[in-house]
């Protein structure tokens, strides 16, 4: 058997050998992406719930002290004067 | 005549990219891309899986240089080693690399000007190459390391995250296994 611990033999491994553009386009890359942009993608995407339940926590308090949200329009809130009449039960009239 | 050019250490223009250099980035890229893919395609064969992990791992230092921290002592080879062997590890569990060993042979032909008629020889070595990435991950990790990157155990030991002893038993087992994978195909072929 041969010895596969000379060095020689062992030795014979070929080595990869890497693309020679392959630095600079990872240089080139980085400096379209900018440092840290990244970081702030991924905050921006990450589910808050403690953030998204203080928000509602806040608009459910200002709606029970009365404000008015702006959730409802002036249009949606008219009623006519003939919806109303017509919405009364005729019996209770 | 003397020239006053001072070269700057990797931990030094670790520095310069924490605090937002690109010209730093771009000399530890150029000091590190050919190291860094040799490493991860002996894990990850597969020339264009290789070439996405080194530039995943820089492009994630470039992002959040700050997780190299060096009051901590580690050198930034050593560090950046870590995190690309570490990643190269995952993907191979993942999906198992189909070795590309033709690519390997035509670029040490290439190279070297071997005669294309030295069949034979190349066989050899596509055995050899065979052989090494049967060797089991840790094995062939402290082969990579110590005997073709040419590493003290210390620092194969740091990247690998073991002690030096348990390296260099790495390596003694790595040597036996290799030896009876030879000589089982040689007891085939004969």
């Amino acid at each position: 058997m041969r010895n596969v611990f000379n060095e020689g033999f062992l030795g014979e491994r070929c080595h990869p050998i890497v693309s020679e553009d392959l630095a600079e386009k990872i240089i080139a890359a980085a400096l379209l992406r900018g440092q840290g942009q990244d970081r702030l993608v991924m905050w921006l995407l990450i589910p808050r719930p403690f953030l998204i339940m203080s928000v509602l926590f806040c608009l459910s308090l200002f709606a029970g002290m009365g404000f008015d949200m702006g959730f409802n329009s002036a249009e949606a809130l008219y009623v006519s004067e003939g919806d109303m009449l017509l919405s009364f039960d005729e019996d209770a009239l | 005549m003397k020239t006053d050019h001072h070269v700057q250490t990797d931990e030094e223009l670790v520095l310069q990219v924490q605090s937002g250099s690109h010209d730093a980035f771009a000399e530890l890229v150029r000091r590190y891309t050919a190291y860094l893919y040799r490493v991860v395609w002996r894990t990850y064969p597969d020339k264009s899986e290789a070439e996405d992990i080194v530039q995943d791992v820089f492009l994630k230092f470039w992002d959040t240089p700050q997780k190299f921290d060096s009051e901590r002592g580690v050198r930034f080879k050593t560090w950046i080693s870590r995190v690309a062997v570490n990643r190269a590890i995952d993907a191979s569990r993942k999906k198992k690399p189909v070795p590309d060993y033709e690519y390997l042979l035509q670029q040490k032909l290439e190279d070297e000007d071997i005669p294309l008629h030295d069949l034979e020889r190349n066989v050899k070595k596509m055995e050899l190459e065979a052989a090494i990435q049967n060797l089991p991950e840790r094995q062939k990790l402290a082969l990579d390391l110590c005997f073709y990157e040419e590493m003290k155990h210390k620092e194969a030991a740091e990247i690998m995250d073991v002690s030096v002893k348990g390296v260099e038993a790495l390596l003694v087992r790595a040597k036996q296994t290799l030896r009876r994978i030879l000589g089982e195909r040689q007891e085939d072929a004969a």
